[in-house]
Order: C-alpha cells, then sequence, then structure tokens
C-alpha cells in the first residue's frame, strides 16, 4: 500500500479516536489532490495533439527543417510532457531530439530539429513518444505516441553533360527535331498550310475563321519516350565492388532521367531490383543506426515478388518525383537476369520507344537481349557502368547488332564532381 | 664542477597524441536548466514554513498551559531558525563546501541559535536585556543562566524548528540535480564519452522521496496529536480521571493556521520532490529543459493545492457527515466487543484463581501486621560555604570559556560562509567613523556656543533682571534617569522657579514652609497642591525614608496641576 495511503487512513483514525473535526478536512485535501493527480493523469494525453512537419523529400546531402508541434486543446494546463522523437543517429544533426515542455491552457509549442540525408534511401522520423503524468507522483506517468513519418533521400543527380555522355547521344532523334512519329491522337497545334501536307490534317473550322487554310499539329509521341531500364540484379555486377557500382548505375539512371524531364520529354522506369516499400507495413524493418528502410525477404517468398512496379514514361516535376523515389528505395538482389528480364520489359512499352539498359556489363547474352529489342521496333542502348579494358569489343558488337553502347565507368570522372560530406555510397570499396 | 643541465620532459610523442585523440572537440551542450528562484528562495521559504508549523503546534499547547506568557512570539524565531537550516543545509550540500568541517559547523550553529535563542527570551518574557542586579546573579550563579523554564521551552522549540529544516533541506538537497551531474550530462554524446570516468555516481531519488514522505507523515501524526490536544480543556486534567469525559474547545486559529501550512505546505514540497526526481531522470537521458518549466510547475502545483483546499472548505465536516457516525458506531461496536472478550477473559482467569481460594473463610483470620511507622526524615544539612575565591574562579572560568566559545562559533560560522574579517578594513572604518564623530562633535560644539551666546543676550534684557532660582528644565529623558528622590526634589525646585518667574521669589532665608504660606496667600485656589507638594519635598530632602515611584508619580501630578495654575495666573505679555 502506498504511504499517502496509509496516511489518510492514520489521519482517519487519528481524528476519530481524538474527535478533532479539522482532520476531515485535511482529508479531504489530500484525497482530492489524489483524485485531481488520478483524473488529470488519464485525461492529459488525450487532449494533446502532435504533429510534425518537414518537406517529405530531400536531395542527398540536403538540410530537412522538422517541426514538431504540441498542441494542448484542453482548458487545463499540463505541466510537463516529455517528447521523445526517435530519429536514427547518423540522419540527425547533433541537435537533441527529446525534450520536456510545460503546455499552458490551449497552448502550443514547437520543437524544431533538422536531418541530413547522407545517403539515398527511404528513411523513418519518429515514432514520437509522449510521457506526460501528475504533479505529485501519486498516478502512473502516461505514454502515447505519435506514428512514423518518412523521409525520402533522392539518389544524386548528376550533369548529364559530366558523365561523358556526347551531346546528341543517345537522344539524336531530339536534337533532329524530326517528325516522323507524331500521335494524332495528341493535337499540339495549328500552322499554314504547305504544299504536300495531307488534307486530312487540314483544321477547316479554323481555316473558315483565318481566311486562310491552316492544318493541325502533333505531338511527337513516339520517338521521345525514354524507358530506362536499370539492371539491379546482382550477379549481373561483379561481387567485389558491386555496391559501388550498382550505386553509380543508380546515380546513373537518376541523372539521365533528371536530364530528360529538363528537356521536356517523357521518362519511364523499370528495374529488375527490389522496393522494400512492396514488403507490408508491418514486416518493414528499418536499420536502428540509419534509420533507412531495409530489405529483408520474409521466408518462403522470393526475391521476384518485391520488383518495384514500372514506372511508364511520362514528364513534368511530379513524375520525376515518382521516379526518383522508386530510385531512393531500390535494392540490388538476385531476381532476374537482364538478358531474360529485358524481352519481358518491353512488352507493354509503344513501337519506338528508346530503351535505355543501364547494366554492369555488356557481355553477349545482355547484347543479344537488346538485339531482340531492337528487333522488336524499339530503340535501345547500352550503358555499361562497370570499367571494362575491351569496351571497344563490345561497343563493335553492339554496333554490328544495330544499337550503340556506352561505357559510363568515369571513377574519375565521379571524383571531379562536387559530391556532398559522403565520399561514395556506403559500403563501396576504394 | 660540471653542472648538468635539469632534465624536461616535454609532453609530446605519443601520450600527447593520445590525449588529443581522447579529448574530442567540445560539442553543443543539451539546453538543461534550472531555475535558480526555486531553489533560492521558494524552496528554503517552503521548507522552513512547514518546519515552522510543528514548532507553532508546540507553543500553542504551552501557550495554553501558561496563558499569561507571549509565547507565539517566538514563531518568528522558530521561522528564522529554520530557514536559517534549509539555506545552511543546502550550502553544505554544495561542491564548494566539501571541505567544510560539518560536525563542527553544525556544533557551532546550534551554539549560535542557543544564543539567539537566550536573547530573545530575555526579550519576550522579560523587561528587556537583564538589570546589573541579574548579570551580578549570572556571574555569581552561571547555572541560573540557562536553567530557565521559558529560555529551555524556547530552545527545545527553536532546535526542534531547525533540526526538521536541516533534514528536510538534506533531503531536498540530495534530490536535486548536483552540478556535477548537470556538467557531465550537459556534454556531447563524444565528450561523455571520452569522460566516462567522470560519471557521476547516481542517487538512489526514489528512496529519497520515500524518505521525505514518511518523514512528512510522522510529523503530521504529530501535529494532528498537537492540534487534538490545544482541544482540551487543559485545566481539567487533574480533576477529570476519564480522558474523554474532559470538556473540548475548538481550534485555536494559530493552530488551524499550523495545521494549513504544514499539510498545504508539504504538499507543495512533495510537488517539489516530484519535480526533483524527474529531474533528475530528464538530464540523466538527455532530455533538453527550460527553466520556465519549473516555474509553470510550481505554479500549477501551488494552484492545484489551493484550489482543492478552497474547494474542501466547503465539504461537511466530521460529525455532520453520516459516514463518519456510522463509522464511530462501527469503531463503538468494535470497542464493545473488545470490551466483551476481555471481561470473559477476566471472568475465566478469576473463576480460575477461585479453585485455590475456595476455603478462605475458614481459615483464621490474619492478623495484620502492624504498619511501620515511618521514621522523620532528616533534615538537610545546609550545604558547606564553598570558598568565595574558588566559586569566583569557577564562574570566570565557565563565563570566559562560554563567551569565547560565542565569538569563536561566531567567527566560524561566517568565515566558512566566506566572510573574513579584514582587520585592516576594519581599522579603516573605526578611524574614518571616529573622525565623522569628531567633526559632528566638533559642529554641535560651535552651535552649543552659539545658542548658548545668544541666550546670554536675551537675558541681560533690563526686563529680567532678577534671576529666578530654581533647576533648569530638563528633559524627558534625563528626568527619568534621576532617582525618586531627586525626581521629587526636581518638581518642588521647579515649581518654586516658575513661582518666582510668576512674580513671587523666594527669599533667601524663607524655609519651605514660610514660603508655602506666602504661596498660598497669592494663590488660595492652589492650597492643597501647594502643601502636598511642600510636603513631599520636606519628606524627600530631610527624611531617610525610601521614596517610592508611586509617590513621584503623585507629585508629578501635583506639580503639572500647580504648574497649569501659575500658567493661567500669570500677567501675559
Amino acid at each position: 500500500m502506498p504511504p499517502y495511503l496509509w496516511l489518510a487512513l492514520l489521519l482517519l483514525a487519528i481524528a476519530f479516536l481524538l474527535r478533532v473535526d479539522f482532520v476531515f478536512y485535511i482529508l479531504y485535501v489530500l484525497a482530492g489532490v489524489f483524485l485531481w493527480s488520478r483524473w488529470h493523469a488519464a485525461r492529459a494525453l488525450t487532449h494533446l495533439v502532435a504533429s510534425r512537419a518537414y518537406r517529405r523529400r530531400a536531395f542527398l546531402g540536403e538540410q530537412v527543417e522538422v517541426t514538431v508541434t504540441l498542441e494542448n486543446k484542453s482548458r487545463l494546463a499540463l505541466p510537463w510532457v516529455q517528447f521523445q522523437e526517435s530519429v536514427p543517429p547518423e540522419l540527425r544533426l547533433e541537435e537533441s531530439t527529446q525534450h520536456v515542455v510545460s503546455l499552458a491552457g490551449r497552448g502550443q509549442r514547437s520543437h524544431v530539429y533538422h536531418v541530413k540525408g547522407l545517403q539515398r534511401g527511404y528513411y523513418r522520423l519518429g515514432p514520437l513518444r509522449l510521457t506526460s503524468g501528475d504533479l505529485f507522483g501519486l498516478a502512473k506517468s502516461r505514454v502515447g505516441y505519435l506514428p512514423s513519418d518518412f523521409l525520402t533521400v533522392y539518389p544524386r543527380i548528376v550533369p548529364v553533360s559530366r558523365l561523358g555522355l556526347p551531346s546528341r547521344l543517345p537522344f539524336g532523334t531530339v536534337a533532329s527535331q524530326q517528325r516522323l512519329f507524331e500521335d494524332t491522337a495528341r493535337p499540339m497545334g495549328a500552322r499554314d498550310f504547305r504544299s504536300g501536307d495531307p488534307l486530312r490534317q487540314i483544321n477547316w473550322k479554323a481555316s473558315a475563321h483565318t481566311q486562310k487554310l491552316l492544318v493541325r499539329t502533333f505531338q511527337p509521341a513516339i520517338s521521345l519516350e525514354t524507358m530506362i531500364l536499370l539492371d539491379l540484379h546482382a550477379s549481373d555486377y561483379e561481387r567485389r565492388d558491386r555496391l559501388y557500382w550498382t550505386e553509380w548505375a543508380i546515380v546513373t539512371a537518376a541523372s539521365i532521367a533528371t536530364h530528360l524531364v529538363n528537356q521536356r520529354q517523357a521518362v519511364g522506369l523499370m528495374s529488375n531490383g527490389v522496393d522494400p516499400l512492396r514488403i507490408q507495413e508491418d514486416a518493414r524493418e528499418f536499420d536502428e543506426v540509419t534509420g533507412r528502410l531495409l530489405f529483408q525477404t520474409l521466408v518462403g517468398e522470393s526475391a521476384r515478388s518485391y520488383l518495384p512496379t514500372p514506372i511508364p514514361p511520362g514528364d513534368g516535376r511530379s513524375h520525376l518525383m515518382k521516379v526518383l523515389e522508386q530510385l531512393a528505395r531500390l535494392d540490388t538482389r538476385d531476381t532476374i537476369p537482364l538478358s531474360e528480364w529485358a524481352s519481358t520489359a518491353g512488352v507493354r512499352l509503344s513501337w519506338g520507344v528508346t530503351i535505355l539498359a543501364i547494366t554492369g556489363q555488356g557481355d553477349e547474352p545482355r547484347c543479344n537481349a537488346l538485339h531482340r529489342l531492337a528487333r522488336a521496333g524499339f530503340n535501345p542502348i547500352l550503358i555499361a557502368v562497370e570499367p571494362d579494358a575491351n569496351f571497344g569489343l563490345v561497343r563493335e558488337r553492339a554496333r554490328r547488332l544495330g544499337f550503340r553502347a556506352y561505357n559510363l565507368t568515369s571513377r574519375a570522372d565521379l571524383d571531379r564532381i562536387a559530391r556532398p560530406e559522403v565520399g561514395r555510397p556506403a559500403g563501396a570499396t576504394p | 664542477m660540471s653542472r648538468r643541465r635539469p632534465r624536461v620532459i616535454r609532453n609530446k610523442g605519443v601520450i600527447a597524441a593520445a590525449r588529443v585523440q581522447r579529448t574530442p572537440p567540445p560539442g553543443a551542450r543539451l539546453p538543461f536548466q534550472v531555475d535558480p528562484w526555486t531553489r533560492r528562495l521558494v524552496r528554503p521559504l517552503l521548507i522552513a514554513g512547514v518546519a515552522t508549523a510543528p514548532a507553532l503546534g508546540m507553543l500553542v499547547i504551552v501557550s495554553i498551559a501558561q496563558p499569561d506568557q507571549p509565547w507565539l512570539t517566538l514563531v518568528w524565531l522558530c521561522f528564522f531558525a529554520a530557514l536559517e537550516g534549509a539555506y545552511t543545509a543546502a550550502w553544505l550540500h554544495h561542491p564548494d563546501s566539501r571541505a567544510v568541517d560539518r560536525g563542527t559547523y553544525r556544533v557551532a550553529e546550534v551554539f549560535l541559535l542557543l544564543v539567539l535563542a537566550r536573547i530573545v527570551s530575555w526579550v519576550v518574557f522579560g523587561v528587556g536585556l537583564p538589570s546589573p542586579d541579574e548579570m551580578r546573579v549570572f556571574l555569581g550563579a552561571p547555572l541560573s543562566f540557562v536553567m530557565v523554564g521559558n529560555f529551555l521551552t524556547t530552545a527545545f522549540v527553536t532546535l526542534f524548528a531547525w533540526y526538521v529544516a536541516v533534514v528536510m533541506g538534506r533531503l531536498f538537497a540530495q534530490l536535486d540535480v548536483g552540478v556535477e551531474e548537470v556538467q557531465f550530462y550537459t556534454l556531447s554524446p563524444a565528450e561523455r564519452q571520452a569522460q566516462a570516468d567522470n560519471r557521476p555516481i547516481s542517487t538512489p531519488r526514489g528512496v529519497l522521496q520515500t524518505q521525505y514522505m514518511n518523514r512528512w507523515i510522522g510529523l503530521g501524526m504529530l501535529m494532528v496529536f498537537l492540534a487534538a490536544l490545544s482541544t482540551f480543556e487543559v485545566g481539567q486534567f487533574a480533576s477529570v480521571a476519564n480522558v474523554p469525559d474532559i470538556a473540548r474547545l475548538g481550534l485555536r486559529p494559530a493552530i488551524l493556521f499550523a495545521l494549513l501550512l504544514y499539510f498545504l505546505g508539504g504538499l507543495w514540497l512533495l510537488s517539489h520532490a516530484r519535480l526533483l526526481r524527474l529531474n533528475a531522470q530528464w538530464l540523466a537521458d538527455g532530455f533538453g529543459k527550460e527553466a520556465d518549466l519549473e516555474r509553470s510547475w510550481q505554479r500549477s502545483a501551488l494552484l492545484v493545492v489551493l484550489l482543492i483546499a478552497f474547494a474542501a472548505a466547503f465539504l461537511p465536516i466530521g460529525s455532520t457527515l453520516g459516514i463518519s457516525r456510522i463509522l464511530q458506531l462501527l469503531l463503538n461496536i468494535l470497542f464493545y466487543i473488545a470490551g466483551l472478550i476481555f471481561a470473559a477473559i477476566g471472568f475465566l482467569f478469576a473463576s480460575f484463581l477461585s479453585l485455590f481460594v475456595r476455603n478462605a473463610e475458614q481459615l483464621p483470620p490474619v492478623t495484620p501486621e502492624p504498619v511501620p511507622t515511618f521514621a522523620p526524615t532528616p533534615v538537610p544539612t545546609p550545604p558547606a560555604q564553598t570558598n568565595p575565591a574558588f566559586a569566583f574562579v569557577f564562574t570566570s572560568i565557565f563565563w570566559a570559556i562560554l563567551i569565547a566559545l560565542a565569538i569563536g562559533a561566531l567567527l566560524f560560522f561566517l568565515r566558512e560562509r566566506g566572510y573574513r574579517l579584514d582587520l585592516s578594513r576594519v581599522q579603516h572604518s573605526v578611524s574614518a567613523l571616529g573622525q565623522q564623530a569628531r567633526a559632528l562633535w566638533r559642529r554641535l560644539r560651535r552651535r552649543a556656543k552659539a545658542l548658548s551666546h545668544n541666550l546670554r543676550e536675551r537675558l541681560r534684557s533690563p526686563d529680567d533682571a532678577a534671576p529666578t532660582a530654581g533647576p533648569p528644565p530638563l528633559g524627558l529623558g534625563r528626568r527619568r534617569g534621576l532617582s525618586p528622590r531627586e525626581q521629587v526634589r526636581y518638581y518642588y525646585l521647579a515649581a518654586v522657579r516658575r513661582a518666582g518667574q510668576s512674580g513671587v521669589p523666594r527669599a533667601d532665608n524663607a524655609t519651605p514652609l514660610e514660603y508655602a504660606r506666602e504661596l498660598k496667600q497669592h494663590w488660595p485656589e492652589a492650597e492643597s497642591e501647594l502643601e502636598q507638594l511642600t510636603d513631599a519635598f520636606l519628606e524627600a530632602r530631610y527624611s531617610p525614608r525610601p521614596i517610592d515611584h508611586p509617590m513621584v508619580a503623585r507629585v508629578k501630578a501635583e506639580w503639572k496641576r500647580l504648574r497649569e495654575r501659575l500658567r493661567r495666573a500669570a500677567p501675559r505679555p
């Protein structure tokens, strides 16, 4: 029995034995304090609203300001609220994310801390643990939680010109402005009639209105679409520097996608890696040190079940964000080799789409797979990211098979690129 | 003779490198603030208040037993002692005070409090500081200095309040986060790891909080007991056999105040203890905290306690509550059952004993033994007269030691607190004060000379050619300094002077009675005053009988009436 109750019982006994009526008043006060403590501690957190405000996406090395706001909806003050935001040590800066504050009735307090993404990934912020209690220690402290939120750190984006790609390639059709493949379903505008224009394209209403012949123009839909095939099948990369080169492949994909969207072209993404976000929500695990979402296959399931959903070609900043978010989450596993996967990847693509296959090396099976895509009417381009001393043979083989091949192993270029604090992706060996 | 260069070991190389590596760069410190006002003002006052409440309860009991003495005045002394104890407990707990010999310091503290209690008891229960006659008695019999009931009670109550404050103050000082803890736990994680050897030893604050609770409850029982005791009619204790039959009085305002102060203040202190315990937990767990949290905590706790106390004032109390009657009935039933069981046991025991004394009436009557006569107690022989020289030496040594102890305790008390006696500064201050006093004296003297010169010039006027006899007018303070006999003479001579100024001067050869007759002829309406004043003067001047204060008061009244009559009869200029 707690000593407080002993006091109450003893006082009661003395009140009866000694017949001191005023002791009843003391008893009332003690009982009142006891009951108030119990009641207030129980309802303290029910009127507390917590929220977390921040930008959900960040570029590599960018600082993100996170504001945790606590609002007391009750008229009664909260003398103390202890909040503890779980932020992985590698993500947060040297700021404390746990504080104790007092909240006045209908009051509000905010606490700001900063996180910095040093590696691409999908990170968890929180949960926020809230603890409050009474003033006298007569009631147990109550605990509440604000669920976790997530932060996506994009992969590094490098200007394409610095990647060593020729300015007109692999997007030669973009620079030539040839409109051989116009999509009649997507009218773009009108222009004066020229000799040789088909009569079906004359815009009769506009011509009648302007008293001169005008023809419809259409968006060049097919020739400007690009699909990035990112090969993240683990066995397609050399074991020694696998982590480093797969990260480099992702950087290359993100940089090319950004470049294409900046050029107002449509770009899509397909990968044979794994997306940890496809794991069921309750089975997701985050690294305790880095806070990054980890990929762990469930027992009896193959990694093939977690292939990311293909993102069809599209343009605009929002579409680019979608592509970059997926690139931020992708992980390397043994799923399907590119030589097997490439043919199935082009099933839903339109005819004539440029397929940009980013993989480790340009060996024969992969070149044959791309050759099949070329024969199917696509415009495949091979980008090999691992160093290959005999890449001239690969390039020659690709030329014979009807596509182009580039070796983008520019470690030296990469070193010249201005980078944030971390020089290379985690796990890479020098 | 070769002179060798001293060997210098430079701090470089591996050791220096290791030291550099061990010392990480200073990082951001944890923002953990504490409120200085709570520690320096609110909590000591609160502890002192709670510690004074039981002492006040005791003083109320003593004042009931001795209603003619102002016992409740001592509450301020108790509060002062408790406040001093609370501050000293916090100060002794500070790391800077670790070098202080605590036992000696406490002894000095108690000694000074006893001296203070003796002085206060003089002031409160006597007519002020002791007279020279009393001082002579104290010098001759040192024990009479301390063996006084008022002083002993004052000392006990004061030291009780002080002790409670010291115990509570020590508890709260240990509950509070220490300087080392704040210093260590606010370091950045890297620095904390590097200084892992300096991690402070954790204090079992849960145990301390329980200790506070137990002591508060224990003293609360004492408070309730004192409150109950204060409601009894103390005068009936000797005449009434059954305690519940004693007439009961209501609670006195002082004990009511003490109860409220103790329990409400104790609840507020309980919230302090909770805050301090959480503080330490937050600090160790790396929670940032601002100082305003402690202030708002104090406000909230005080508000809650006061509001609940206010609301409780409207609830029915004691016998008016139905449940209390039911509980009392249950208690009475329990007592009745216990009484029945006791009676049954007694009956069985008596029955068992009766088996051994069944035929007792057939035994021959027992002849009672003669009652022993008490021999008269011998008259105690008076103690042998002690040697006066030995007594003088003994008392001198006693007082010398006592005074030296008092001075030593005061100096020790102040020196450990950082107050040091700078003799040069004292000399400088004394010399500066002396110079100022001398300058003031010179100015006053010049002014007095100028005034006397002016007065003489005025007195040389032809209207006041005949000087009048009589004493110069004295101030009230100086007049009170005269003995009763001198005061009577003063009033008579003042009346003579006033009569001379009014036109009836006394001749040099006139006796007091002749002069009185002459005055009666001029002011027959003041005949009785003149007679009484003259008789009193003759008695004071020529009689060896002592003159008491009531007589002086009568003479003074007569003189005042005579002065008024002479003033009214005097010709207006």
